[in-house]
């Protein structure tokens, strides 16, 4: 589990390499505020890494500077001390060699839970598509239906056949979102309020009510980062 | 005498991913030549992905910032990224560059200088224009679209 206090955020992570970095999404440790159309982000100066209910204190080591850690939403730490479970580090799987229906396991500390949480499922699609930061950059996803919440962030998403980690989860499917945008646009145009408002309520809980979609950020960006280039060499 | 083309579709369909350079849709616009001109500016559109490699300038000729595959390396200015792009901005404050994408349109803005500070390309109220060659809008294969020496 990786808490922030300083910026309100909680997340999930898992250790690669053998001086025990761990891998989490942007959005766990840093805050991002647009200002002016510009994404601002500051990095949380209290990052805690919770293994096995001891604390260690952690520090971000991407670089920066760069735009791809936020772009594709990944973050590496480096705890202050090693914990012994640093050798229990994932391995990094091949995100080409997933095929739908595939086995999952996502595993996380969502909501208030203290205990890792393990949800299964299947891929449901792989899908390349603009960055849910910035539209410029398509981003790849792998999509499944294994469950995941608040919290689940910065989780590892691992290829049961394959044993490897093949990509961090990073958000369900907006569903509410989408239909919150559809009932206030309905709202704020009362020509429209009326059988569309009917339709949408409707459509939106017989079609997706039982769906759970889960994105999970494809791993291939971590491998494409020369930091992590270099804790995996370390690993070899 | 000058010629103006407008809204031409050059190597790219309605629909389609493209940019926006001077009123017309290309996929593809090159600014400059690589290894010719100190300045250069790429765009393509790369498994359906806007690709921008780039080398800008200062007003006063001097290389500022290079753009590889959409990530500002080597950056004398300020960069930000913004959600749906980014902006490279001259120490002085300039703004050089902006990509913004919207609804699979890729629109340029900034101002863009050759070696000798002269202004090559640059964003007007609602349009990227281009001021002087060498320039290519469009490319299939072998076949270049509209071009411009």
């Amino acid at each position: 589990m990786i808490i922030c206090e300083d910026i309100s955020s909680k997340g999930s992570g898992f250790v690669v390499g053998p001086r025990g970095h761990v891998v989490t999404n942007n959005h766990v440790v840093a805050q991002q505020r647009i200002e002016d159309g510009a994404i601002t982000v500051t990095y949380s100066d209290q990052i805690i890494v919770v293994i096995n209910g001891q604390r260690h204190p952690a520090r971000v080591v991407v670089d920066q500077s760069d735009f791809r850690p936020i772009v594709y939403d990944y973050a590496v730490l480096l705890p202050d001390e090693l914990p012994a479970e640093a050798s229990h580090a994932l391995r990094l799987g091949n995100p080409d060699s997933v095929r739908q229906g595939d086995e999952v396991l996502c595993l996380g500390y969502p909501l208030d839970f203290t205990d890792v949480v393990a949800t299964n499922g299947i891929i449901s699609a792989v899908t390349v598509g603009p960055s849910h930061v910035n539209a410029l950059h398509n981003l790849r996803s792998i999509v499944s239906n294994a469950l995941i919440q608040f919290g689940s962030s910065g989780g590892p998403m691992i290829h049961v056949p394959s044993g490897t980690v093949i990509g961090i989860n990073t958000h369900k499917y907006q569903l509410h979102d989408l239909l919150s945008q559809r009932l206030m646009t309905a709202y704020s145009h009362p020509g429209a309020v009326g059988f569309p408002l009917l339709r949408d309520l409707i459509e939106y809980s017989v079609k997706y009510t039982y769906i759970g979609l889960n994105h999970a950020v494809s791993i291939e960006y971590i491998h494409g980062d020369p930091l992590f280039e270099q804790i995996l060499g370390e690993l070899a | 005498m000058s010629v103006t083309m407008k809204g031409n579709y050059i190597f790219v369909q309605p629909g389609q991913k493209a940019f926006k350079v001077s009123s017309n849709y290309a996929n593809y616009v090159e600014i400059g030549a690589r290894g010719a001109t100190p300045y250069y500016l790429e765009g393509k559109v790369d498994n359906d992905e806007f690709i921008i490699n780039a080398t800008l300038l200062d007003d006063r000729g001097r290389p500022v910032c290079e753009v590889k595959d959409n990530f500002p390396t080597k950056t004398g200015g300020e960069h930000q990224l913004t959600t749906d792009g980014y902006r490279i901005v001259s120490p002085s404050g300039e703004p050089l560059l902006g990509i913004q994408v919207n609804k699979g349109i890729c629109v340029l803005q900034g101002r863009l200088y050759d070696g000798v500070g002269q202004v090559v390309a640059e964003s007007t109220e609602d349009d990227f224009l281009v001021r002087h060659g060498p320039v290519i809008l469009g490319r299939s294969g072998k076949s270049l679209g509209i071009v411009l020496n």
